[in-house]
C-alpha cells in the first residue's frame, strides 16, 4: 500500500474530525490521524502546529494547559460550537467533491 | 478556569508556547519509543525526524498568525467584547448586593441631576421668549431714600425721547376691568401698553398687530385691544374672524386688532387684555406706576446705555420739583422677571445635584475598588494565565459600563418620575416651571458624565491591580490591602460633601420655619377674601366710597359672617403703594428728607375683619370723614411708623403728620396699630399708614371677610351680596386667605424639599459608603481579628479599635465638609431669612446629625468583627 502525501487543506478537516471526539494534546492529534487512515495518510507532523493556529484562528477550536497521561505538561485542544458546526458543513462539502471526483474518474471512456 | 476570556495574544509569549507545545509533543514520541524499547537517544533522533523542521514550522505558525489576525481583527474584537460582555454580566449577577448597590447609587445621582437641570433650564437658564433678550432691560425710578420706584407718565416719555444708547422703550401697566361682552360679565386684568410694545420686546403677535403710534396719543388713545392668548380662546373661539371684532370694557367699545401669545405671561403675568397707554407729560409726575422696558441698541456696553439713563434721570432731578433727589436704575429684564432669588436657587440646587452625583460616582468607585481588591486572586490567576493586561483593563472596562448603562436606564425613569413631581410641588409661585420636562441635552450628559466617571473610577482598580498582581497573587493576607488608603479618601470626600449638603438643608429649613411661624400681624383663620373692582367709567370716584360701604353692609348681612372690611392691597399678592411722610413739627426742607413709607386705602371695618391689634389710641369710625369738613383727615399708623417719628406709640396719637411733601396735605393720627406683614414674608414690613378710603375712594379693592365658617352655601351668599349691592360689578372670587399664605410660602418650601431630599440621599450614600468600607475592612481583618482575640484581646477592645479608626475618618471629612460649606454658604444667604449663615444651631445638628450616623455606620460592621470564632477564622486560612 502507497502511502499518500495529504492534499493541502484536508489536514484542517482531519484535525476538526479528531477532536470530535474530546480534547486531545498535538502528539494525541497526529498518532489519531495516523491510525484512523489505517497509516494511509502521512502527516509531516510538525505540520499539524501551522494547522492549529489556523483553526484557533478561525475559532473553531480552542486550547488550554493540562497534564498529559504520561504526566507531562502539554496543550489540549477542543472544539468550540463553531468548530462542530464548521466540521459538519466542511464533512458534506468534502463528500460532495470526492463524489464529484468519483463520478468524473468512473465515467465510460469517450473518444475525444 | 477554561471560562475566563484571555487568550494570549503576544507574539513572544505565543513563540514561546509553541516551542513548549512542540517540545512536549517531540517527549511524547520518545516516550512511546522507548516503552517499545528503544533506547532513548535513538529515539529522540526518530521523533525530530518525524515531526520536521522545527525552525520552518516556528515560521510557519507566525505567518498563519499574522495573517489571521489581519482578517479577523474585527470580528475578533467584536467577539472578545460579546465574550467580555456577558462575563461582566455573569459576574454582576453573581455578585447581586454589589451590583445592586453600584447601580440604585449611580442611578440616584443620575435622576437626581437630570430632574434638577431639566428643571433649571426650564426656569433658570432658558431664554426669555423675546428676540435678543439678553439686551433688554428693566429702567426704574430710584427714590431719594434708593428704594427702586415705578416711573411716571412723564419720566417715560422724556426717557423715550431722549435715550439715544437705547433701540427703543415701552411702559407697561396694569389695572382690574370689568368685561361685559362678548359672554358673561366678568373681572379681568386689563394692560395698558405703548406703541411699539411688540417691536421694543422683540416678539411677534400671535394673530393681527401691535399699536401703531398714532393709536397711542396723550389725551386720547385709540379704542383698540390685544387680547390674551387665552381670552381669544375663551371668548372668540380661536377664531381668526375675531381681528375686526369687539369688545365691551368698562362701558366702552375697543376693536380687537391682535393678539398676543401665552409666552408674554413672563411679563405681563395673567393680564387679559391690552390697550394703548396714551401716556402724557401732563400727568402729575408724582404718580408711579408704569414698568418700564428698554432695549439696548446693537453694540453699545450695558454700562454706557446705564450712564445715560442716569444722565437724564439727573437732568430731571434738577428741572422739576417732585423729581427732586431722584435717580434711575436698570436691571438686566431676566434678573427681574425670573428673580433673583430664584435664579440662585436654581444655581444652589445645581451646585448641589452636582455633588449628589459626584457622591454617586465616588461610591460606585469605591465598591468597584472594594470589589477589585476581593478579586486580586482572580485577576492574579488570570494574569498567570497569560491574560494580558490590556484584556483585564477591558474585562474592568466592561464591567463599569455595564453599571454605567443600566444605571443610566434607572436614573433615567427616576428623573422621568421626578419632573412632574417638582412641577407639581413648585405649581403656582414659580415663574416658567410649568415648563419643565425632562431635557433631553441633559439626560445626554449625565449619561455620559456617569458613564466616563465609571470608566474612569473602573480604572483605578485596574491600576491598583497593575502595582499589586505580583506581590498579591495567591492571596496575601497582610494588614494592607491595596487600595484601602484611597477607598478611605472617597469616603472622607463623601463624608464632607455629606456636611455641605445637610448644612444647606439646615439652613433653608430654619428659614422655613422662621417664614412659617413668623407672626404675619393679623388673622388669616376664618379669613375670606375677594377682590373687587369699581373702575372709572362704572363708578364716579365720588360714588365709590358709598359703594363700597353698601357692599360691605350687604356682605355684613349675610349669616356666617362676623366682620367685613376692605384693603387696597389684596393679602401677599406683592402688590404695595409707597410714600412719604414727616411729622408737621419737623418738616424738613426737602422732599427728599421725608421718611419712605408704604400705604393703603382702608374701610373701618378692615382693622376688625382682619383682626389687626391696636397699640394706641383707636382706629377709624365710619363716621370720621365727611367733604367739606375743617377737621385735619384722620389717619392710623402701624408702630414701625410709630417708632420712626415719635418715641413711643402713645406719643402719635393725635399728633399732625405731612403727606409726601413739604406742601402736602396736613393728617392728624387717630391711632397706632400692630405691624402686619401683608405685602412679602421674607422681607421685612416698611413703616406704614392707613387711610379711609372715603378719602382716597381706590378702584381696586378687597374684602377681608371674618367668617365663622368657610361654606360653599356662604361664599355663594357673599357674591350675590356683592352684585346685589353692586348691579353691574362682576360676582368676585371668593378665597380663603389660608390659601394666599400658603402659596406664598410655595417657594421656601420648594428649596427646602429639594434641597432635603438631596441631603437625605447624600448622607444615605455616605453612610453606604462607610458602612461599605468598615465592613470590608473588618473582613480583610478576620484573621487579624481572630489572632487578637485567641491572644486574649477582649472584644471590647477590638470594636474600640476599628471604632477610633472610624472617628477620625469622619473627624476629617466632617471638618473638610465644614470648611467646604462655610465656603459656599455665601450661595445660599440671599435665600435665607431670619437665620444667619453661620447659625450655630443648625451647624451642631448636621454636624451631630452626620456624627451619629458614622458613628452607627462603623459600630454595626465591629459588632460583627467581635463575634468571629477565633478557631474558626485560623482554620479558614
Amino acid at each position: 500500500m502507497t502511502r499518500m502525501d495529504l492534499l493541502q487543506g484536508t489536514l484542517d478537516l482531519l484535525v476538526l474530525r479528531t477532536l470530535a471526539g474530546g480534547p486531545r494534546h498535538g502528539y494525541q492529534i497526529a498518532r489519531a490521524i495516523k491510525a484512523l487512515s489505517s497509516e494511509v495518510l502521512q502527516v509531516e507532523e510538525g505540520a499539524l502546529y501551522p494547522a492549529l493556529h489556523r483553526l484557533r484562528g478561525k475559532g473553531w477550536i480552542q486550547g488550554d494547559w493540562g497534564v498529559s497521561e504520561n504526566n507531562r505538561r502539554a496543550k489540549f485542544y477542543e472544539l468550540t460550537p463553531a468548530g462542530r458546526e464548521a466540521l459538519r458543513t466542511e464533512s458534506e462539502s468534502w463528500t460532495r467533491y470526492v463524489q464529484a471526483v468519483g463520478q468524473v474518474l468512473e465515467a465510460p471512456e469517450e473518444a475525444s | 478556569m477554561s471560562r475566563l476570556p484571555g487568550t494570549p495574544r503576544d507574539p513572544t509569549r505565543e513563540d514561546a508556547e509553541l516551542q513548549e507545545e512542540m517540545e512536549a509533543h517531540l517527549a511524547h514520541r520518545v516516550d512511546d519509543l522507548v516503552a517499545g524499547g528503544m533506547d532513548p537517544e535513538v529515539a529522540r533522533l526518530q521523533a525530530e525526524s518525524e515531526f520536521g523542521d522545527r525552525a520552518r514550522i516556528r515560521r510557519e505558525v507566525a505567518r498563519v498568525r499574522s495573517a489571521g489576525h489581519r482578517k479577523g481583527r474585527i470580528r475578533e474584537t467584536l467577539d472578545a467584547f460579546r465574550q467580555d460582555l456577558a462575563f461582566a454580566a455573569r459576574q454582576l449577577r453573581r455578585a447581586p448586593a454589589f451590583a445592586g448597590t453600584a447601580v440604585s447609587t449611580l442611578a440616584l445621582g443620575i435622576g437626581a441631576a437630570v430632574a434638577i437641570v431639566s428643571v433649571v433650564r426650564a426656569v433658570v437658564l432658558e431664554p426669555l421668549p423675546f428676540h435678543q433678550a439678553d439686551r433688554l432691560v428693566y429702567l426704574e425710578m430710584v427714590t431719594p431714600a434708593g428704594q427702586d420706584f415705578s416711573v411716571s407718565e412723564p419720566a417715560f416719555l422724556e426717557w423715550r425721547e431722549q435715550l439715544e444708547r437705547y433701540d427703543g422703550l415701552t411702559a407697561f401697566s396694569r389695572r382690574g376691568a370689568t368685561l361685559r361682552a362678548p359672554g358673561e360679565p366678568a373681572s379681568v386684568l386689563r394692560g395698558y401698553a405703548s406703541a411699539g410694545f411688540f417691536r421694543v420686546l422683540g416678539m411677534e403677535p400671535l394673530a393681527g398687530r401691535g399699536f401703531h403710534p398714532e393709536e397711542d396719543l396723550p389725551g386720547g388713545p385709540a379704542a383698540v385691544a390685544i387680547l390674551s392668548e387665552a381670552l381669544w380662546e375663551t371668548r372668540f373661539g380661536r377664531r381668526s374672524e375675531a381681528l375686526g371684532e369687539s369688545v365691551e370694557l368698562d362701558g366702552y367699545t375697543f376693536q380687537v386688532v391682535g393678539v398676543f401669545p401665552d409666552e408674554l405671561s413672563v411679563l405681563v403675568g395673567d393680564t387679559d387684555l391690552i390697550t394703548p397707554l396714551g401716556a402724557s407729560l401732563e400727568v402729575d409726575r408724582g404718580e408711579h406706576y408704569l414698568d418700564v422696558v428698554g432695549r439696548m441698541a446693537g453694540g453699545v456696553a450695558p454700562e454706557l446705555a446705564l450712564e445715560e439713563l442716569e444722565g437724564v434721570a439727573a437732568w430731571q432731578s434738577r428741572t422739576y420739583e417732585a423729581d427732586r433727589g431722584w435717580s434711575a436704575r436698570s436691571t438686566p429684564l431676566t434678573e427681574v422677571l425670573i428673580g433673583t432669588a430664584t435664579i440662585r436657587a436654581g444655581w444652589v440646587l445645581l451646585a448641589a445635584a452636582g455633588l449628589l452625583l459626584l457622591m454617586a460616582c465616588v461610591n460606585v468607585s469605591n465598591l468597584l475598588l472594594a470589589r477589585a481588591t476581593t478579586r486580586a486572586r482572580e485577576m492574579g490567576l488570570r494574569a498567570a494565565l497569560g491574560a494580558g493586561t490590556g484584556r483585564i483593563l477591558r474585562q474592568l472596562f466592561t464591567e463599569a459600563g455595564v453599571l454605567a448603562v443600566a444605571a443610566g436606564a434607572v436614573g433615567t425613569a427616576l428623573a422621568a418620575l421626578a419632573v412632574p413631581a417638582i412641577r407639581e410641588l413648585g405649581a403656582g409661585r414659580i415663574p416658567r416651571l410649568s415648563e419643565a420636562a425632562v431635557d433631553p441635552g441633559a439626560l445626554g450628559a449625565a449619561l455620559a458624565l456617569a458613564a466616563l466617571a465609571t470608566l474612569l473610577f473602573g480604572w483605578v482598580p485596574a491600576l491598583v491591580l497593575r502595582r499589586d498582581r505580583l506581590v498579591e497573587t495567591g492571596g496575601s493576607r497582610g494588614g494592607g490591602t491595596p487600595g484601602t488608603g484611597l477607598r478611605r479618601v472617597l469616603v472622607m470626600a463623601q463624608i464632607a460633601v455629606s456636611v455641605v449638603l445637610l448644612l444647606g438643608t439646615g439652613l433653608l429649613f430654619r428659614t422655613f420655619l422662621h417664614l412659617n411661624g413668623i407672626g404675619v400681624g393679623f388673622e388669616t383663620e376664618g379669613r375670606l377674601a375677594a377682590q373687587l373692582s369699581m373702575p372709572d367709567q362704572s363708578w364716579h370716584w365720588s360714588e365709590r366710597g358709598a359703594l363700597l360701604a353698601g357692599i360691605e353692609e350687604a356682605v355684613a348681612a349675610v349669616p356666617g359672617v362676623e366682620a367685613v372690611g376692605a384693603t387696597a392691597v389684596d393679602p401677599f399678592s406683592g402688590m404695595a403703594l409707597a410714600n412719604f411722610v414727616a411729622r408737621n413739627d419737623r418738616v424738613p426742607e426737602e422732599a427728599a428728607l421725608f421718611t419712605p413709607m408704604g400705604w393703603r386705602p382702608v374701610t373701618p371695618g378692615f382693622f376688625q375683619a382682619a383682626g389687626v391689634e391696636v397699640v394706641a389710641g383707636e382706629t377709624f369710625r365710619a363716621s370720621d370723614w365727611t367733604p367739606n369738613d375743617d377737621e385735619l383727615a384722620p389717619v392710623v399708623i402701624d408702630r414701625r411708623l410709630a417708632d420712626a417719628l415719635f418715641d413711643e406709640p402713645a406719643q402719635a396719637v393725635g399728633a399732625v403728620l405731612v403727606w409726601g411733601d413739604p406742601q402736602g396735605s396736613r393728617l392728624r393720627v387717630a391711632g397706632v396699630v400692630e405691624t402686619i406683614r401683608d405685602v412679602s414674608l421674607a422681607e421685612e414690613p416698611t413703616p406704614l399708614m392707613y387711610r379711609l378710603h372715603q378719602q382716597i375712594p381706590w378702584a381696586a379693592m378687597t374684602l377681608v371677610i371674618h367668617t365663622r365658617t368657610a361654606s360653599p352655601a356662604l361664599v355663594q351668599g357673599i357674591r350675590e351680596a356683592v352684585t346685589g349691592a353692586a348691579p353691574g360689578m362682576p360676582a368676585p372670587e371668593v378665597r380663603p386667605l389660608d390659601a394666599s399664605l400658603e402659596r406664598a410660602l410655595a417657594q421656601p418650601r420648594f428649596n427646602l424639599l429639594v434641597l432635603g431630599s438631596f441631603a437625605a440621599m447624600g448622607l444615605l450614600l455616605a453612610v453606604v459608603g462607610l458602612y461599605g468600607l468598615t465592613a470590608f475592612e473588618v473582613r480583610q481583618r478576620f484573621r487579624e481579628i481572630g489572632i487578637r482575640l485567641s491572644l486574649g484581646a477582649r472584644p471590647e477592645e477590638i470594636r474600640g479599635m476599628i471604632l477610633r479608626e472610624r472617628i477620625a475618618l469622619a473627624g476629617v471629612g466632617m471638618a473638610v465638609g465644614a470648611a467646604l460649606a462655610w465656603a459656599g454658604s455665601g450661595l445660599l444667604e440671599s435665600l435665607l431669612h431670619g437665620v444667619g449663615r453661620a447659625d450655630p444651631l443648625t451647624w451642631a445638628a448636621s454636624l451631630a446629625l452626620l456624627a451619629v450616623t458614622a458613628g452607627v455606620a462603623g459600630w454595626l460592621p465591629a459588632r460583627r468583627a467581635t463575634r468571629v470564632d477565633p478557631r474558626e477564622v485560623l482554620n479558614a486560612e
